[in-house]
């Protein structure tokens, strides 16, 4: 109980940090706090499913994709608070769909599949958008960015209570247990492809809606740019350099990256793509269960 | 009524027949071992019932029930717990996490609390775990390893428990320890238990009664004095000098 009430407390003071902190120090500051608070919500979300299952997605931004894209197409038609709740649905009820066939395949199979299946996604919306006409797409009246800020820190927010309370849940130890090793889970009584289907399915919901807030923010539009494989990426390497065990993993490792990429990108975005592949190595071989593992060896 | 049943059993692998029409049955409250030489398709037939494979051919049931369809899952709900072989504890969780994990999925109605407590905390007794339940499985021994591969199959609270070798690897000290606390768990929880072992002395001692398989088909069943008496197992299992092969040349 007292550690439900910790993390409660922990979340609320650090959203309400990053928001008015962001406010108040000025606009560039409220960019980057947007920022952090976008990939702490993606990377929670994708180690609410990879982290506890053992299963890599490198294909998350799809979620993240179809969320903007959901919001683009229908942001004339239905006010966007509605559509931000319907672009994580969209973004779930796909992943729902294609968790059967693509679960079916474990270990380095499963990264490749997932990595695929996002391209392909990408180029056919790409085919379906040219069709249309549309090379991109403009919205005019997104709501302003102190309003983005605060769902986007809702969404960080609401991710990372999502991760933990997940985690240390029965449903959380059947997944754990999955990722143990799968034949002696279903041995012991959990339907393990209902479970992966479902914590697949979680997984993609958050990361629908923050595509649609992002989507407001950039107010354009360009299925290349939005559905980009840089951002799975991106995802992983905070995941790894966090640690995905638990929900503080997903934290410190978007933190340390959007600090590496503020910092180093004024001196020169060569440097930070350096950093990042010798961090990222580094962290591999040295830190496996990254920054949290680092942590908790110092405490223990 | 048999516990467990199965009828005309078969499961082939490409052109190997692991199992060739097996007939066996379980009773109720029993030990029943199941003895044969590697490959004689001892835990292809408990990968089968337990619904980690599906059978080529034959059924089982299961208090009447026919299992071979469903899922392992369903299977270990339906009351049916087994060892693997090559034990497979979560290697990261702990003694108790481990034994914890199956109480929570195993049963049909999840114990919780302090029943979830003190269930655990019984089967870490039982099987000699006390000590080590804060330990990850990967830093425990293998005698430990396969004490907690037992524990949890029990945590999920079987009617028939199947022991793929859960004494193989042990010292004879190990081995009786194992034999005694499987006694007294048969005992106290009215387990049956279905199980397979090397250790012949031990299996001996456990069993009211043994099949034996050869070649995935069952050569012989019976008490563990007829069984060892019997020619057939003696071939099997000394490569005895009238080998029918041998008589041809």
């Amino acid at each position: 109980m007292r550690n439900t009430l910790s993390i409660l407390c922990v979340t609320l003071a650090f959203g309400l940090a990053l928001y008015f902190g962001g406010i108040a120090a000025g606009p560039y500051w409220q960019l980057v706090a947007l920022n952090l608070a976008m990939w702490i919500a993606l990377t929670q979300s994708w180690s609410l499913f990879s982290g506890l299952t053992g299963y890599v997605s490198l294909g998350h931004v799809v979620a993240y994709g179809l969320g903007a894209y959901t919001m683009v197409i229908l942001f004339r038609e239905w006010p966007v608070w509605v559509l931000i709740p319907i672009g994580g649905a969209v973004a779930g009820l796909f992943a729902l769909i294609v968790a059967l066939p693509v679960l079916r395949v474990r270990g380095p199979y499963f990264v490749i599949l997932t990595f695929g299946l996002a391209e392909l996604v990408k180029f056919v919306l790409l085919a379906v958008e040219t069709a249309l006409g549309q090379s991109s797409r403009l919205m005019f009246g997104a709501p302003g960015a102190q309003t983005l800020l605060a769902w986007m820190v809702a969404l960080a927010a609401l991710a990372t209570l999502l991760r933990h309370f997940v985690g240390v849940s029965v449903f959380g130890r059947g997944l754990i247990a999955i990722r143990e090793d799968e034949t002696a889970a279903e041995t012991i009584g959990i339907p393990i492809s209902r479970y992966k289907a479902l914590a697949f399915a979680l997984s993609a919901v958050i990361p629908g809606m923050v595509g649609a807030v992002m989507a407001l923010r950039s107010t354009y539009f360009e299925v290349l740019q939005v559905f980009s494989p840089t951002i799975s990426f991106t995802i992983v390497t905070m995941a790894i350099i966090g640690g995905a065990g638990d929900a503080r993993g997903p934290v410190l490792g978007a933190l340390f990256l959007v600090a590496l990429s503020e910092i180093l990108r004024g001196v020169s975005p060569q440097l930070y793509l350096i950093f990042l592949g010798i961090s990222l190595i580094g962290f591999v071989l040295f830190a496996p269960n990254g920054l949290t593992g680092l942590l908790r060896r110092k405490t223990s | 009524m048999s516990l467990l049943e199965i009828r005309g059993l078969s499961k082939t692998f490409g052109g190997l027949r692991a199992l060739d029409n097996i007939d066996l049955a379980v009773e109720q409250g029993s030990i029943h071992g199941l003895m044969g030489a590697n490959g004689a398709g001892k835990t292809t037939l408990f990968s089968i019932v337990a619904g980690n494979q599906r059978p080529t051919g034959g059924e089982v049931r299961f208090d009447g029930r026919r299992i071979d369809r469903l899922r392992p899952d369903l299977i270990c709900r339906a009351g049916i717990a087994r060892t693997f072989q090559i034990v497979r504890p979560f290697p990261d969780l702990t003694a108790r996490e481990n034994i914890e994990t199956a109480v929570l999925f195993g049963h049909a109605e999840r114990p919780r609390g302090k029943a979830l407590r003190d269930l655990v905390d019984s089967l870490l007794a039982d099987c000699g775990l006390a000590d080590q339940a804060g330990q990850r499985a990967a830093t425990l021994t293998l005698a430990a390893r396969k004490r907690l591969e037992v524990a949890r199959a029990l945590g999920t609270g079987p009617r028939l428990l199947m022991l793929d070798e859960v004494m193989a690897g042990l010292t004879p000290t190990e081995v009786q320890d194992m034999i005694a606390a499987l006694r007294s768990l048969h005992r106290r929880l009215g387990l049956t238990i279905l199980i397979i072992e090397h250790v012949m002395s031990a299996l001996n001692q456990i069993s009211d009664v043994i099949t034996v398989l050869h070649h995935g088909q069952k050569i012989a069943h019976g008490t563990p004095d007829i069984i060892a008496r019997d020619p057939l197992v003696q071939d099997a299992y000394f490569g005895a000098d009238n080998d029918p092969a041998e008589d041809r040349e």
